[in-house]
């Protein structure tokens, strides 16, 4: 940007004018208003693209024993000879990809029926729904694993109702699917509801004037259009639910070893930062892919609109 | 619009709801008292104190006593280098490793003052104030291994990893017999602690070996011995932490390895349960008061451990933590109140010629922790 700047008369002022000038040169209405972007993409830098890089850094590199840093992939190709090691990432995707499509079968129609109440209480439902994220996720987990346990609740009435001898529901699929579908409902929830509640109710109307029914107004109006939020809900769901620690820790009883789990054991426990930031980029790089599958569903429902 | 108003109206009144603790008046007040005063800065386990003995050392010296907590040794040794505190509680195992990585301060004990049993202010005598079997365990690691723990730490908590289980289900003859195989047999329901460290313990003393082996071959076999356990047991076996403590009671687990002092705090909550230390051996492990070297309040330090040394905050710490005090008046007079011969037998830490000390190497931690995340990503 620096660089733009045109000389200053007399073409021989030092760099720290010409600097001096370009911030104090009059500005216009667009570059003032992009002015107030600067703390965000402060926070980003900090936040985001530092510790991005670092860890990235910390993948590609390995501490020698003269304090000497060297370059080197032997962090991922041990992560993919390790026995086991690919088995857990790929269970951590199959447990996240369940838990979204559950939350997402529930989310959708509970965000449908929502939209059809009146405004007040729409508020009251969607309060309700985020209600549970004001209490600290640890505390709902145990929760959830006193619930589950063969002696909690669960059984108890199972047995009064069925005379079933107690199930060690804890460490089972469906408890830690069970779970995050708890924990993370209102992420899916919510963004659906945003998107569903936006859709102009005119183009529904319209859909049925021209005599479509009921259910293929749905499938060709407001599914559709309904995409967008259903993309970010199953963002907002698929990601933290394939790195969760808490959720299998405590209702997996310890036998649940997933990718987050394992990135810790090799950041806390062993200390192996570069491994654990190898680990951390796999992931990363396979949770990308995902996405951008998922995003195709939209592009190509963008293509359809144009036609 | 409207609903717009609505969400934000709630959404104001839950903050408000959330944050209420944060604006009691009573924490507000504490911490402007504290800005004026001395402050001593202190990391210790999770309930691991009376709250009264921080009480009653604020008082005494008019000072303000901030309490941290970490979950593991392994988060002591990695946030000492990015907090300062003045005094820290880790196990023996960490003590060694900061000793070597030279970041202890070597203890100053005639800066540090108890008050005995007879309400005497003096100097602490390790050799009788100290209970038998932590002495002779001190002085074993001092001659085989040239350490001398006292040196850098104060003793806290004396405490062996022991088996508790059920007696409605397994019978003492069974598990004298199977030892720590008790929790490879499919047919009860067992619980092994979510550490390397003592996973591995388990299997290196059950096969035979030193559980301080530096042997890769060795630790290889447990290595096996633990993924077999995992394939063996199926949905029998747990890894846990803390939750043992109320899980174990509550008759979740037929067998469970947890610490000694835990275990006093599980039997106690259930009279069915009770305690076998294997006789092919298990380990035995004290918590210390360390002063580290970056600690900026080092007098205030002293004045501290001195506290917690004395009889009256020991007994304190002991019956609210369970744990076995290694003060030996305190312990005497915690065995001379209970009556319950199960407890008394936790209570005393029994420890045999085949128990051993964890000593640290390095490279063999970094394998065992290596070797641990094959075990728990096995099938």
């Amino acid at each position: 940007m620096i660089g733009t700047v045109k000389k200053a008369p007399g073409g021989r002022s030092p760099l720290l004018k010409q600097i001096k000038a370009y911030i104090k040169r009059p500005k216009t209405a667009l570059e003032r208003f992009k002015l107030l972007g600067i703390p965000y993409y402060l926070i980003l830098l900090v936040l985001v693209i530092i510790p991005m890089i670092l860890i990235l850094f910390y993948a590609i590199t390995t501490p020698n024993k003269d304090d000497a840093i060297l370059l080197t992939l032997n962090n991922f190709i041990a992560f993919f000879q390790e026995e086991g090691f690919v088995g857990v990432l790929w269970d951590s995707i199959r447990i996240s990809g369940i838990t979204t499509i559950v939350t997402l079968l529930i989310a959708y129609p509970l965000a449908y029926i929502i939209c059809d109440y009146k405004l007040k209480k729409q508020a009251l439902i969607i309060l309700l729904v985020s209600a549970p994220m004001w209490v600290n996720m640890l505390l709902r987990t145990i929760a959830w694993k006193q619930i589950l346990s063969t002696a909690g609740p669960l059984n108890a009435a199972l047995g009064w109702l069925f005379g079933m001898e107690p199930i060690n529901f804890l460490g089972t699929d469906f408890a830690v699917v069970l779970g995050m579908v708890y924990i993370f409902l209102p992420f899916m929830v919510i963004p659906i509801y945003n998107n569903l509640s936006k859709i102009d109710n005119r183009l529904i109307e319209a859909s049925l004037d021209l005599g479509a029914s009921r259910k293929y107004t749905f499938f060709k109006v407001t599914l559709p259009l309904s995409l967008p939020g259903v993309l970010s809900g199953v963002t907002m769901v698929l990601l933290p639910s394939a790195t969760t620690l808490v959720v299998p820790r405590f209702l997996g009883e310890g036998r649940y070893f997933l990718i987050g789990n394992l990135i810790e054991q090799k950041f806390l426990k062993s200390g192996l930062w570069n491994y654990g930031a190898a680990i951390s980029i796999i992931l990363v790089v396979v949770l990308f892919i995902i996405l951008f599958l998922t995003k195709k569903v939209d592009r190509f429902h963008k293509d359809e609109e144009d036609d | 619009m409207k609903m717009k108003t609505n969400i934000s109206r709630f959404l104001v009144v839950g903050l408000c709801v959330a944050l209420l603790p944060l604006v009691e008046s009573c924490a507000i007040e504490r911490m402007m008292g504290c800005l004026s005063k001395e402050t001593l800065n202190i990391y210790n386990w999770g309930e691991y104190m009376d709250s009264a003995t921080i009480t009653s050392f604020e008082e005494k010296y008019n000072v303000c006593v901030n309490v941290s907590t970490f979950p593991d040794n392994e988060t002591v040794v990695t946030k000492m280098r990015l907090q300062s505190f003045d005094v820290i509680f880790p196990s023996e195992v960490a003590v060694q490793q900061l000793v070597s990585e030279d970041r202890l301060e070597e203890l100053d004990w005639d800066k540090i003052i108890i008050t005995d049993k007879a309400g005497n202010e003096r100097h602490f005598d390790a050799t009788n104030d100290l209970i038998d079997p932590l002495v002779a365990q001190l002085a074993k690691a001092k001659s085989e291994t040239g350490f001398d723990y006292l040196k850098y730490a104060a003793p806290y908590f004396f405490q062996n990893i022991t088996l508790v289980y059920n007696t409605k289900v397994i019978s003492k003859e069974e598990i004298e017999e199977q030892q720590w195989n008790i929790l490879r047999n499919p047919k009860y329901k067992g619980a092994v602690r979510e550490s390397s460290r003592d996973a591995f313990m388990i299997a290196l003393h059950q096969l035979g070996y030193s559980s301080n082996t530096t042997d890769l071959e060795k630790i290889g076999e447990a290595e096996t011995w633990l993924k077999e356990q995992k394939k063996v047991m199926g949905s029998q076996i747990a890894y846990l932490i803390d939750e043992v403590i109320d899980d174990v009671p509550a008759g979740l687990y037929d067998a469970a390895m947890v610490f000694s002092g835990d275990a006093f705090t599980i039997m106690d909550a259930n009279e069915d349960i009770d305690f076998y230390n294997p006789s092919v051996g298990t380990d035995i492990c004290w918590d210390s008061m360390i002063v580290p070297k970056n600690a900026q309040n080092k007098e205030l330090a002293y004045k501290f451990i001195g506290h917690m040394l004395s009889y009256e905050q020991g007994l304190l710490n002991t019956e609210m933590v369970g744990y076995t005090s290694p003060l030996k008046d305190v312990y005497n007079d915690v065995i001379a109140s209970l009556e319950d011969p199960r407890l008394i037998g936790i209570y005393s830490v029994i420890t045999s010629e085949t128990d051993e000390v964890y000593s640290f190497d390095l490279a063999t931690k970094q394998a065992i922790e290596s070797a641990w995340a094959r075990v728990k990503a096995s099938s």
